[in-house]
């Protein structure tokens, strides 16, 4: 009740009749409490001096963090805090709520513990309109093994490294024709 | 560059469908082109991905149900969403538990389209 009350419902659907539901409230909660306790929940929120529904958060980095004793799970979401994951997708993460994980993260900002990434701005139709986009692209082919060659060698992973594009050999230029390549099998 | 429009539009799908956490286009035999997985290994991704496509078209056809439209994997943490990008290339979207396959189905057709006019 109370994400939904804080978000957006952009289409909803009337289901007829009894809902199957995964985990069943026994016993069922009234309507009117639920909504006073969701209107509580957004009070407080937005009582708090940083509040953030749909930035993403980051970890201050350490040298510039403020020397205090992490607790209560901080480090955890310090470690998940890796400029990707909305409030949302922390509290998932953490599998826990996200108006605890919403009020904690404002804790921690306020402690200088956290940042925000700045919100990208997406079309919601970017490029997608034909006659755009797609013309311009030159022909290009995708990064294939070559017949009686072994495979390239992977990459090793570096795990938690910032997600960047690696730019594979040959995606942007053509496929050397057949019998041309300098490793061709004869 | 296609490259940075491939990866362009990869983010856009992590942003407008809640609950996306990382994604990957991989060619379908298995080696990666573009990724923004978020810590999972993207190349071993890109490879058992191939595999569960193949797999996935076979049954599809084996039980006569027509096209295959994606392979999914649900498990307790999440969802691996796996689409075939014309006959050359897969899309995977990786999901947290409170992924929005409403959203997803309604998405992402259209992103494969243009994901597709991308690599070609």
């Amino acid at each position: 009740m109370f994400v939904l009350a804080s978000g957006t419902v952009e289409e909803y659907r009337a289901e007829p009749g009894p809902v199957d539901a995964v985990l069943p409230l026994e016993p069922g909660a009234e309507p009117g409490g639920l909504l006073a306790e969701a209107s509580r929940r957004i009070r407080v929120l937005a009582s708090l001096p940083a509040r953030h529904d749909r930035d993403r958060i980051v970890a201050v980095p350490e040298a510039a963090r403020p020397d205090v004793r992490l607790g209560d799970g901080q480090d955890e979401i310090l470690a998940l805090a890796d400029g990707r994951r909305t409030p949302r997708d922390l509290a998932f993460a953490l599998g826990r709520g996200v108006y605890a994980t919403m009020l904690q993260l404002a804790r921690m900002h306020q402690a200088g513990l956290l940042a925000t990434v700045s919100p990208r701005t997406v079309p919601e139709q970017a490029g997608r309109e034909p006659g755009t986009g797609s013309e311009q692209v030159a022909a290009s082919g995708l990064p294939r093994r070559q017949q009686g060659l072994p495979a390239p060698p992977r990459r090793p992973h570096v795990p938690g490294r910032a997600p960047e594009l690696r730019t594979p050999p040959g995606l942007l230029r053509p496929r050397p024709a057949r019998g041309t390549g300098p490793g061709e099998a004869p | 560059m296609a490259e940075d429009k491939l990866l362009t539009e990869m983010q856009a799908l992590r942003e407008r469908i809640t609950g996306i956490t990382g994604t990957a286009v991989a060619s379908r035999d298995g080696l990666i082109i573009a990724e923004d997985t978020g810590g999972v290994n993207p190349d071993n991704l890109a490879a058992l991905t191939s595999a569960a496509l193949s797999l996935a078209q076979r049954l599809a056809s084996e039980a006569r149900q027509g096209t295959l439209r994606e392979a999914i994997t649900r498990s307790s943490g999440g969802y691996v969403a796996i689409y075939a990008v014309g006959a050359a290339a897969v899309l995977v979207l990786l999901g947290d538990e409170g992924l929005d396959i409403t959203r997803l189905h309604r998405e992402s057709r259209a992103a494969v389209d243009l994901i597709e006019a991308l690599l070609t």
